[in-house]
Parts: C-alpha cells; sequence; structure tokens
C-alpha cells in the first residue's frame, strides 16, 4: 500500500466508517511510515480540536413550539382554502345565471365582489389604494355600455380624481370634487353606472360630512401646532400633529364603513319589499340583490364602530391621538364584555392596549393590572412594572449586519464629529433601509430607535414606514409619524403597541422586508435631516433586573 | 410490543405519515439538538437556530405523507434544513457592504469576544477558524463531524460525488489545524 491509499483510509479511520480490514492494513502501514503517522495525527488532532465546541443549548420546548408552528401553518391553509371554495361556487352560480337569465342576473351576482371590492376600499381609505374602487368603476362603465346608457364619462372621471385625492390624502381637494358630484347628483345628470358607484363608495353623504369636519378640525389644529412652534414649545406641537396623523386614517374609516353600512341595508330592505309585487324571473333577481346588499351588511358591520372590533379600533385611535382615559374607558369595557365569551386572543389585545392606555393616563394600579396579567399568561409587556414608569432599556444586540441604505437621495455626511445619513426629499421613497436583522427579528424586539439631527428652526415631520413581505401595502403596513425638534434628538418607535394604518395591530412576525423615510402630508416643504444609529433595542430581561437591584 | 424510543428514525417517519403524532414527538426529541447544531455553526445566533430548526420540523411533518424509505431520514432532514439555510444566506446575501460598514459588524465578533472572557478560549478559536473556512469545506466538517452523517449520505445530501466528499474533508481537516494554529500564533502574540 502507498502513501496516497494510505491518506483515504486515514481520512475513513478518522470519519469512523474504516471496516476492522482497513484499519488493519492502514495499522501496518503507520508503522514504517513517519509522514503517514504524521498525518494521521495531525487529522486526528483536527477533529478533536473540532469536537471541543460543544454548540448551543438544546431548547427544551421545542416539541410544544413545533406542534404549535404546525397548528398555525394548518390554520393559514384552512383560512386559505374557503374564501377560494366561496368565491368558486360564486362563479358556479353566476354560469349559471348566466345561461338561465342572461346578463342582468350575472350582473347582480358579480356585484357581491364588486362591493368586497368597495369595502376593501372602503377600509383603507385614506391610506392609499384606489385600485379596487376605479376596477369597480370600469364594471360599472361597461355595465352602462352593455345596458345602452349613455355614459357620462366626466362624472367618472371627476370621482376617480376624487380617489386619487384620497389616496394623496388631500381631503379639501376630494370634497370639493365630491361637492360637485352631488350637486350634479341632485340635477340628476349623472349616468346610471356613475351614479351607482357614488351611491355604494360615498354613501349618503355621511363621509363627505366626516371629512369635511376632519378639515376643519385638522386645520384648527395646526395653527395651534404653528403657534406652538412660534413660541418654542416644540413638545405640544410634536404631539398635535403626530395625533393629527395618526387619527386620519381611522375617522374616515369608520364614517365610510357606517355610510355603507346604512346604505347597504336600506338597499336590501327596498329589493325585499320590491320582490313581494314580483314573479317569476324578476322575483328572483330582486331576491339576489338583496341578499348582496345584505351580505355587504355583515361584512360591513363586522369593522362598524357598533361592534367588538369597530370599538377595539376607535379605542386605538384615541389612545394613538392622546386620548388616554377615553381610550382606557373603551378598552375597560371591552375586557368587561369579553370575560364571558373568553376569546383569549382579542383579551390579551384588549389587556395590551388597556394596559398602555391606563399608562398614558396615569391611571397606573389598573395598568399594572394587566401587565402582570399579561406576564403570568407569558406575554411580554411592553412595560417593565418593577422599574414602573420609567421605560428601562438597554441594547441587547445590535443589527446582525449594520442597516445599508440604498436611495440617490440619500448620503453620508460628517456631522459634528459623527457620520449621519443625510436623508433628502426624493421620489416617492426618501431613504430606504433594508432588513438586515436575521428572520422574524423584528417580532423579539420592543424599540426601534434612530437619531435624527434636525438642520432647521422648526418641528420637522417626517413618516417611517415598514413593510413586511405580504403586505400589501394597502393600509396593513406599518407607519409611523416622527416629529422632531430642531437639533439632535433621538426617535424611539415602540414595535409592541404598533398597529397598522387600518388600526389592526401590526404583525411583526411577518419577515420585515424594509423601512423607509417618507413626506408627511402635513410637512409643507420638506426637508433634509441626519439620521444615524439604528437599532433594535429590547426591554431589560427579568433575570437581569433582579440582579441590578439585588445587588 | 416495542416503545416508540426503540423504533428507528425511518419506520417513525412512516408512523408519523400515519399520523401518529407521538411518533413525530419523538423524532423532534431525538434531532432537536443536532438540527439547532447545525444551524448554530452557520449562524451563530441560538435563538436563530432554534427558528430554523422548529422550520424544519414544521415542513418535515407537513410532508410526512409523501416520506418513502428511499433514503435515511437524516438525509431528508438535513436536505430540508439545507435549503432553508440557502435560502436564507440568499436573503442575506442580497445586501451589499462598503467597507466602513462592514468594519462595523461586530454582532458575530462580539458573541465570541465573551465567549473567550468566559474561559471557553478553545471553543471560540474553534470556531472563529471553522467560520473562516472556505464554504464547501465548512460544510462538509460540519455535517460529518458534528452532525456525524455518513459520507455517502453527505454525498447524496449535497449532491456530489461520494469521492469529492472524502478528499474535502481530509483537505478540510488539514486546513482547519493550519488556520487554527495561524489563530491561535496571532492570539498569543
Amino acid at each position: 500500500m502507498n502513501c496516497k491509499e494510505c491518506e483515504i483510509l486515514i481520512t475513513r479511520k478518522i470519519a469512523g466508517e474504516a471496516t476492522p480490514a482497513e484499519e488493519a492494513f492502514l495499522e501496518l502501514h503507520l508503522k514504517d511510515c513517519a509522514a503517514c503517522r504524521q498525518e494521521y495525527s495531525e487529522l486526528a488532532g483536527a477533529k478533536e480540536l473540532l469536537l471541543k465546541d460543544s454548540g448551543c443549548q438544546e431548547d427544551a420546548g421545542m416539541v410544544s413550539k413545533v406542534f404549535a408552528g404546525i397548528e398555525r401553518e394548518e390554520n393559514k391553509f384552512r383560512q386559505g382554502f374557503f374564501p377560494r371554495l366561496a368565491l368558486r361556487s360564486l362563479f358556479a352560480v353566476a354560469a349559471v345565471l348566466a345561461v338561465v337569465f342572461g346578463y342582468d342576473a350575472v350582473y347582480s351576482v358579480i356585484s357581491v365582489s364588486d362591493y368586497t371590492k368597495i369595502l376593501d376600499f372602503a377600509k383603507y381609505s385614506f391610506s392609499g389604494g384606489s385600485e379596487p374602487v376605479v376596477k369597480a368603476a370600469l364594471q360599472h362603465q361597461q355595465a352602462d355600455e352593455l345596458s345602452n346608457n349613455s355614459i357620462d364619462y366626466t362624472a367618472v372621471a371627476s370621482l376617480e380624481n376624487a380617489l386619487y385625492s384620497i389616496d394623496k390624502r388631500d381631503n379639501v381637494r376630494m370634497i370639493a370634487i365630491l361637492k360637485d358630484i352631488v350637486r350634479r347628483k341632485s340635477e340628476g345628470s349623472l349616468s346610471g353606472g356613475a351614479a351607482k358607484l357614488f351611491n355604494n363608495v360615498f354613501g349618503s353623504g355621511v363621509v363627505v360630512e366626516a371629512a369635511c369636519n376632519n378639515v376643519r378640525r385638522v386645520q384648527d389644529e395646526i395653527l395651534t401646532a404653528v403657534e406652538c412652534e412660534k413660541t418654542q414649545n416644540y413638545d405640544d406641537a410634536v404631539r398635535i400633529y403626530s395625533g393629527i396623523s395618526a387619527r386620519q386614517g381611522i375617522d374616515s374609516y369608520t364614517a365610510s364603513l357606517s355610510a355603507l353600512l346604512a346604505e347597504s341595508a336600506k338597499e336590501s330592505k327596498l329589493a325585499y319589499q320590491r320582490s313581494a309585487n314580483l314573479k317569476g324571473e324578476q322575483k328572483l333577481k330582486a331576491l339576489v340583490k338583496s341578499l348582496n346588499y345584505l351580505e355587504v351588511v355583515k361584512t360591513a358591520g363586522k369593522g362598524g364602530a357598533k361592534t367588538r372590533d369597530g370599538r377595539f379600533i376607535v379605542g386605538v385611535s384615541l389612545s394613538k391621538s392622546g386620548y388616554g382615559l377615553e381610550s382606557a374607558l373603551v378598552f375597560n369595557e371591552l375586557k368587561n364584555e369579553n370575560e364571558k365569551k373568553k376569546d383569549k386572543k382579542f383579551e390579551a389585545a384588549v389587556k395590551m392596549n388597556l394596559g398602555v392606555a391606563a399608562e398614558k393616563s396615569g391611571v397606573r394600579s389598573v395598568a399594572a393590572g394587566c401587565f402582570n396579567e399579561l406576564n403570568s399568561s407569558g406575554i411580554t409587556s411592553p412595560v417593565d412594572i418593577r422599574a414602573y414608569g420609567s421605560y428601562v432599556r438597554y441594547v441587547l444586540e445590535p443589527w446582525s449586519r449594520p442597516p445599508n441604505i440604498v436611495n440617490a437621495g440619500s448620503a453620508r455626511v460628517q456631522l459634528g464629529g459623527k457620520e449621519m445619513i443625510r436623508v433628502q426629499p426624493h421620489g416617492a421613497k426618501w431613504a430606504v433601509g433594508e432588513n438586515f436583522a436575521a428572520v422574524n427579528a423584528w417580532k423579539t424586539y420592543d424599540t426601534f430607535s434612530f437619531d435624527v439631527y434636525n438642520p432647521e428652526k422648526k418641528v420637522l415631520l417626517f413618516d417611517f414606514r415598514v413593510r413586511g413581505l405580504l403586505d400589501s401595502g394597502r393600509g396593513n403596513i406599518f407607519l409611523y409619524t416622527a416629529g422632531v425638534r430642531p437639533g439632535y434628538s433621538s426617535v424611539a418607535i415602540d414595535l409592541r403597541g404598533a398597529t397598522s394604518m387600518t388600526g389592526e395591530p401590526y404583525r411583526w412576525d411577518r419577515n420585515v422586508h424594509e423601512w423607509y423615510f417618507t413626506q408627511n402630508k402635513f410637512s409643507v416643504t420638506p426637508a433634509a435631516f441626519y439620521v444615524n444609529n439604528f437599532r433594535l433595542e429590547k426591554s431589560k430581561p427579568s433575570a437581569v433586573l433582579a440582579g441590578a437591584t439585588g445587588g | 410490543m416495542p416503545q416508540l424510543t426503540d423504533k428507528n428514525d425511518e419506520d417513525l417517519m412512516l408512523l408519523t405519515g400515519k399520523g401518529n403524532k407521538k411518533a413525530f414527538e419523538e423524532l423532534v426529541k431525538r434531532h432537536t439538538r443536532p438540527l439547532q447544531n447545525y444551524f448554530y455553526r452557520y449562524f451563530r445566533n441560538t435563538e436563530d437556530s432554534k427558528d430554523y430548526a422548529q422550520q424544519v420540523f414544521v415542513q418535515i411533518f407537513q410532508s410526512a405523507k409523501r416520506y418513502r424509505r428511499l433514503s435515511k431520514f437524516t438525509t431528508w432532514m438535513y436536505t430540508v434544513a439545507r435549503n432553508i439555510y440557502i435560502n436564507e444566506i440568499a436573503r442575506r446575501q442580497k445586501v451589499r457592504f462598503s467597507p466602513l460598514e462592514f468594519a462595523e459588524n461586530k454582532g458575530t465578533r462580539r458573541n465570541m469576544v465573551e465567549d473567550a472572557v468566559t474561559g471557553k478560549d478553545t471553543a471560540y478559536f474553534v470556531r472563529k477558524t471553522l467560520d473562516a473556512l472556505p464554504a464547501e469545506f465548512k460544510e462538509v466538517l460540519v455535517l460529518q463531524v458534528y452532525q456525524d452523517l455518513k459520507c455517502a449520505e453527505i454525498a447524496k445530501l449535497l449532491k456530489i460525488p461520494e469521492g469529492t466528499v472524502w478528499s474535502r474533508l481530509h483537505y478540510g481537516l488539514k486546513l482547519f489545524k493550519k488556520e487554527y494554529e495561524k489563530v491561535t500564533g496571532e492570539h498569543e502574540l
């Protein structure tokens, strides 16, 4: 046997895969060959060294974790499956009706999905995404064409304009356009399709009114904030601006839903009453129509302010706008109601929000009660109760890699001895940070913070947005409006109580895809600012805290 | 009747495919530590490793019905694990760094420093050396030395000839020893 062959045997022996015969051969060769002996001891030594690293600790709770994961996946599958089934049966019904009764019947069935789209719109209005309604508009337009009605293209175009203004969060312009349409509708100069679309989307003017009130209130508030800025009372200015921004989406959402709800319930009832005097095909059509409207009511009811979820949204909105006590009262009521139903998930969400709201309004006994209960059921509360009143935080682990800021509008500059990233108004996204933390990392942290330098002599407002891979961008992204005083300051964003733009708790368990800065709608002249020191932070774990206080 | 603990992985997997959750539980118990360690060798983060190991088990459970006794269970398990690892690496590598940012990257390093301070010197340097090895050598070393896979299994898993696995193991060990001595030499200076 030569040394080349021996090399293979040495490796096999070290891997523990040599047969007894091979081992015997190897032993013989090693006796005579010093070079191979050297090689053997070198490789064996290497393996021994490698084995000195015993790796990480075993996760004792893996079995339950895995089964929880499996259950979650199965739930996802179920949730995905049933809507598909429903849609399929809808198409089947549509096809049958088309054969038997012609286009009208199909139209009345298909309008269910139109309404779903409109509802989607209502949900996301003021937070971007007019696409579903534009699609619905096109369908109504086609319906007009097919039924040989004259098409009011100007009206449809104005509606699209109004929608565009909503997209841009331009309430003033939207109201102007809508008022014009309302006038034309009352004169009867709107075509069938346009009128129908208007009815469906904007209801009986409740939305318009709500938006008007909203604008008035916002204008007042902005004037107050400007006064605050003049007197260098930046804290109040920041609070007012952030409050406006947080409230904006929620108000219109609730208003448009209740408008839809009222309108649809009325239509459903009317259609049902009409069907009593009809016969055969016509009666069937009227009944189908009635049912469709009812479907809208049922769906809309889930989000209306009178329901549990609706009130939850109102509570969140109040809390975000700084009405801590009012918000706490809403959540307290929800908590009491839930004691009979025992919806655990909801209970946890309510407790969390009640705790935060109570903390904000200084009712510490209530807040402590909530957080204690949450802690005992294994949910980390956003506030450390033992160090009550102060958010004890420390940086547990910085980014696994520092964030990369990519956008032509940003550049690195030296400022006061620090390297900062200049963020300049530039296109839709001013500066994009890609997520470098590991998968699912954001969900394990409590705050996202960064340092800002504001070179202006007034409060600077900008939006910070986070997008997960599965967020559509039509409202379920996370938006935070940061208001910063002149000079250096630090922005800390609470991730635990964070809600998406539709008011639902933001899903940090979805992988964060990107985060970026954009213009805030209230910052009239966007200004450049400087950022650095991005960090994800955790509350101090209890063990460390106990050690610190005990010592 | 034989206990579940006496059965081999493949039998347990077939039972899992038939809906036996206890069998799957046994599999999870057996392979949690190796799997977690597998990811730990690459990402050097205990929490991430737990998450990835959980992902592997969930995927295995979901496709349990499709399992046939064509290959060893561990080969299959590590194929799933390796895919997760590759996807994750691809995702992380999409990112470009300027040299300055790279110099600031102290996340992994800091953990090692902590370990070194707490007296795990050898393990610390072993990790540092292993992480610096070229990927193809590191992969074979991890699978053979730590995960205890047979070289034939590794060949199947990596879709390379068995001879290549042997030579990578051989030169990987040699390279490791050489680099280790370099690193520890540096340290002593």
